[in-house]
């Protein structure tokens, strides 16, 4: 289906056949729809082609009439299979006949009257004198309806009817209808049609029958013909609207030439042409062979246009370029793009200026329209200059107020805790609003204070509930110390001692991380930036911690860019980050593993990268870890405190770097971005 | 036999303070507060003081400002405040060192014995010319020595002539490539992180506490220096 999609001979082929289907179809459900209606399927043969000769064959007997009556002309359609008998008005006496009594294949009779016209005519003597018409002169003439219409109603007796003979050009005039009808019948014959059963012409009569006798003969197929050529014509239609716009075996579809053409004006071409095509189907249509042909054709060609249009259509939905090929729609964004534009360059008007720019317009808009509904009394009169020019003022004076709100409301979302609206000469909401502003600048800088305070109060509540802690710790780790240099035969109590001093120990490192901690999240830690160059600290880093790397059985691998990457950070602060990491590294990684340490330049950051592979199992994610008190694996409690992530990242925070943590399986990842410094 | 007096408020913490002092030799005195303290010294002759910051009746700052106008025996602070500014402040109203709480027993007895050292024995030593002194640290050149806090160390070659370079140049800041071409007189090439452990072993072999060094510090992210200490 793919390869199909693609080819081009698949493509001609399918609209080939989709043409012939089509044109098999309309054939066959038209001459299905005759056949019906003719009566083919219930009426029988002769009635279906009675029918078809109906017309055709009047037309022949009501000339035949014509031509008798006009010079008494027989024997008109000489080399037809059309016969016929002429008879009189009353149809009681044969005036003439070449019919001799043969099979006949359709007969009529016609009723033929000579043409003539009647009107009634006022003589101008007889007319009274009080009447001034002035077209009395003329004779009054009124179309009299043909005989067996219903009878004018009388007129006076001064009136009479006119009847001109089209044949001869005589003029009769009779007083009454009596007298018209009478001419009527003297002029008048009965026309008897036939046309023979045992055709021997090839007239239009032989030609008709000819082609119904075709039809005729696949009436029972017919209808299915029509049903099976739509079925397969819907799936060829259907076929091409996938495969429109594929060129080859590949699934993208691409725009070709006809896609080129707005969409909508493309729509009006083809669909003008269809229209076109079709007027002159139905102009041209008639039941004979060349006709036939021509209108074929022409129904081809507004197939072909339609498919065309269908698929450019299909091509263009796939594609999404629909909408945006209309010219309209390229129109109608240009126009929106120029009222952005317009609207854009308003926007960057100082404040007042909108203002006087929009009264301005609406005084312009105001002038116009004076001027347009023609009250020009009222137009560039003192008292319309001295309405704008106070509507002008109010709106420069709400313009200004505004502007001044509009500062204030800047400085107070800027965090300036000294900004202030001044509320004079301000009125109304006006100066509400400005109050209000006030207010909401002294809640905020209320807030930040209380929660300043709060910070600070934190902060030292940890230092000094440290500090209280710390002197009893210095006892117990004291004694602790003293106790195992005494000399213990107790191997339990030895054991004891270790567990004392080991914990003791572990006490003293988690007090000074909290410290350190709570100090550094809240800020409370003095920073000196320095420009520091990273590419040293790395150096300084591998070198003080060779040998922690090598008793871990950890292999470090360093890489930085040749030329030095500075940025500027406090030295101490980023080596406790640097000192925390590695740290974690020595403690945590696998022994046997390498652990990458990088440092690389991009763009205008400098990014520091710390990579190991973690020993346990990391059960968490990279953004827990960095929070407070949370370790890799619970396994670990045994060792350190679970504060030194936080703490770097709280330290790098404080120094504007941002520290992120990634864990992907057993990969353990550190990344450190800095601003790189000039 | 040198006297040591002891003050902090928290008497456990004398007691063991005194243990760890008298098992080195020492005689002690203690004292619980400040004022007890400049008693103490008025009455008897202190060759050292271990004092307490935070301390009731007379905190330790207070009580060194004191002690100052009349003595110049050497003071160590004993403080739970880590803080750099509590450890500048002690400095400047003129103790001589500072031990941080909870304290490590063997890193005090080296402060202590370094303090008596400079106190009573360099105290005005004249100076051999080609020796280089900075604080507790002497380099000799000639007899390529080095003591710290009076005890000799032994250094490797390139220890010794990266902390001779050091000694040279107090105070000033040398980047890890700098130190490697006057130290190695070649390139680095990528070899500068050597020059970090050697000054790792450095401080190991020089300083009470290397954590915390006092004379081989490092500048993170741009070198090292010696710090400049009388």
């Amino acid at each position: 289906m793919k390869k199909l999609r693609g080819s081009l001979w698949a493509k001609v082929l399918a609209i080939t056949l989709l043409c012939l289907l089509a044109l098999g179809c309309t054939a066959s459900t038209v001459a299905t729809a005759y056949l019906y209606d003719a009566g083919a399927y219930d009426g029988g043969y002769d009635r279906a082609v009675s029918r078809l000769l109906n017309s055709l064959g009047r037309e022949y007997a009501n000339n035949a009439g014509l031509n008798w009556l006009e010079n008494g002309t027989t024997d008109v359609y000489r080399d037809t299979n059309f016969r016929y008998a002429v008879l009189d008005a009353e149809g009681g006496k044969v005036l003439y006949s070449n019919w001799q009594s043969e099979n006949a294949l359709w007969s009529e009779t016609v009723y033929v009257t000579a043409p003539y016209d009647v009107w009634t005519e006022t003589k101008s003597e007889e007319q009274p004198e009080e009447l001034s018409d002035p077209d009395g002169a003329e004779p009054r003439v009124t179309p009299t309806p043909r005989p067996g219409e219903p009878v004018l109603t009388p007129r006076p007796a001064k009136t009479v009817y006119v009847l001109v003979d089209h044949f001869t050009g005589e003029r009769h005039e009779f007083t009454d209808r009596a007298g018209i009808a009478g001419w009527e019948r003297a002029h008048s014959v009965q026309v008897q049609g036939y046309v023979l059963r045992d055709m021997t012409e090839r007239d239009a009569f032989a030609r008709r029958l000819e082609l119904f006798n075709e039809v005729y003969g696949l009436r029972a197929v017919l209808p299915w013909l029509a049903g099976a050529a739509l079925l397969l014509g819907v799936l060829l239609f259907v076929f091409l609207m996938s495969a429109a716009g594929h060129r080859d075996e590949t699934d993208a579809v691409t725009p070709g030439f006809v896609e080129r053409i707005p969409w909508d004006l493309f729509t009006a071409i083809l669909g003008l042409g269809i229209i076109a095509l079709l007027f002159a189907i139905g102009e041209a249509f008639a039941f004979e062979v060349p006709a036939l042909v021509l209108c074929g054709g022409a129904f081809l060609l507004a197939g072909l246009l339609f498919l065309l249009w269908c698929m450019s259509t299909a091509t263009r939905l796939k594609l999404g370029s629909l909408l945006k090929s209309c010219l309209l729609y390229k129109l109608l964004r240009w126009c929106w793009n120029a009222v952005k534009a317009v609207f854009r360059a308003l926007g960057k008007l100082p404040l007042i200026w909108k203002w006087a720019v929009g009264v301005a317009g609406l005084a312009l808009v105001d002038l116009i329209w004076r001027m347009g509904s023609l009250r020009n009394e009222g137009l560039a009169s003192t008292g319309w200059l001295l309405l704008w020019l106070l509507v002008g003022f109010v709106t420069c004076y709400a313009a200004l107020a505004f502007r001044r709100l509009r500062l204030g409301a800047k400085r107070i979302a800027a965090g300036d805790e000294s900004a202030t609206v001044d509320t004079k000469r301000l009125v109304w909401d006006l100066k509400d609003h400005a109050g209000d502003l006030n207010n909401i600048r002294a809640g905020l800088s209320r807030a930040v204070d209380e929660r300043m305070k709060s910070e600070r109060f934190k902060t030292e509540l940890i230092t000094n509930v440290s500090h209280d802690i710390k002197t009893p710790l210095t006892s117990i780790v004291s004694y602790v110390d003293l106790l195992s240099r005494e000399e213990l035969d107790n191997d339990k109590a030895k054991e004891y001692v270790e567990v004392l001093q080991r914990q003791s120990a572990r006490l003293k490192k988690l007090i000074d991380d909290l410290m350190e901690a709570s100090k550094a999240s809240t800020g409370n830690l003095a920073v000196e930036l320095q420009r520091c160059e990273l590419g040293v600290l790395l150096e300084q880093t591998a070198g003080e911690y060779a040998e922690r790397l090598e008793q871990a059985g950890l292999t470090l691998v360093t890489d930085k860019p040749a030329e030095p990457v500075a940025v500027l950070a406090d030295g101490r602060h980023l080596w406790r980050i640097f000192d925390n990491l590695m740290n974690n590294i020595c403690k945590y990684a696998q022994s046997g593993t390498r652990v990458y340490l990088t440092l690389a330049r991009e763009g205008e950051k400098a990014v520091v990268t710390f990579r190991n592979i973690s020993r346990e199992r990391l059960g968490v994610d990279g953004k827990e870890l960095t929070e407070r008190f949370v370790r890799g694996d619970s396994a670990r409690s045994t060792e350190g405190s679970g504060l030194g992530l936080a703490i770097a990242q709280s330290l790098a925070q404080l120094m504007g770097a941002a520290l992120d943590v990634t864990v992907d399986g057993d990969l353990f990842k550190v990344t450190l971005t800095f601003d790189a410094a000039k | 036999m040198h006297t040591i007096l002891i003050c902090d408020d928290e008497k456990d913490i004398v007691a063991a303070l005194k243990i760890y002092l008298e098992a080195e030799g020492y005689r002690t005195l203690a004292a619980y507060s400040g004022a007890e303290a400049l008693e103490t010294l008025a009455r008897e002759d202190v060759q050292l003081v271990l004092l307490d910051v935070m301390m009731p009746v007379m905190d330790g700052i207070t009580a060194m400002a004191k002690l100052r106008e009349t003595s110049n025996v050497p003071v160590i602070l004993l403080t739970a405040k880590s803080e750099d500014t509590d450890k500048v402040l002690g400095l400047n109203v003129g103790a001589d060192d500072y031990v941080t709480k909870p304290f490590n027993p063997v890193e005090l007895l080296a402060r202590v014995r370094s303090q008596l050292r400079r106190y009573l024995q360099l105290g005005g030593g004249e100076v051999k010319s080609g020796v280089l002194v900075c604080g507790g640290l002497t380099l000799d050149d000639r007899t390529k020595t080095v003591t710290a806090e009076g005890e000799s160390v032994s250094l490797t070659p390139t220890e010794f002539e990266i902390l001779k370079l050091l000694m040279q140049h107090p105070g000033e800041v040398f980047s890890p490539g700098a130190l490697y071409r006057r130290v190695w007189n070649d390139e680095p090439y990528g070899a500068e992180s050597t020059v970090a452990v050697h000054i790792r072993h450095l401080r190991e072999k020089l300083e009470i506490d290397p954590a915390h060094p006092r004379y081989i510090k490092a500048v993170w992210g741009q070198g090292y220096k010696l710090e400049k200490r009388d």
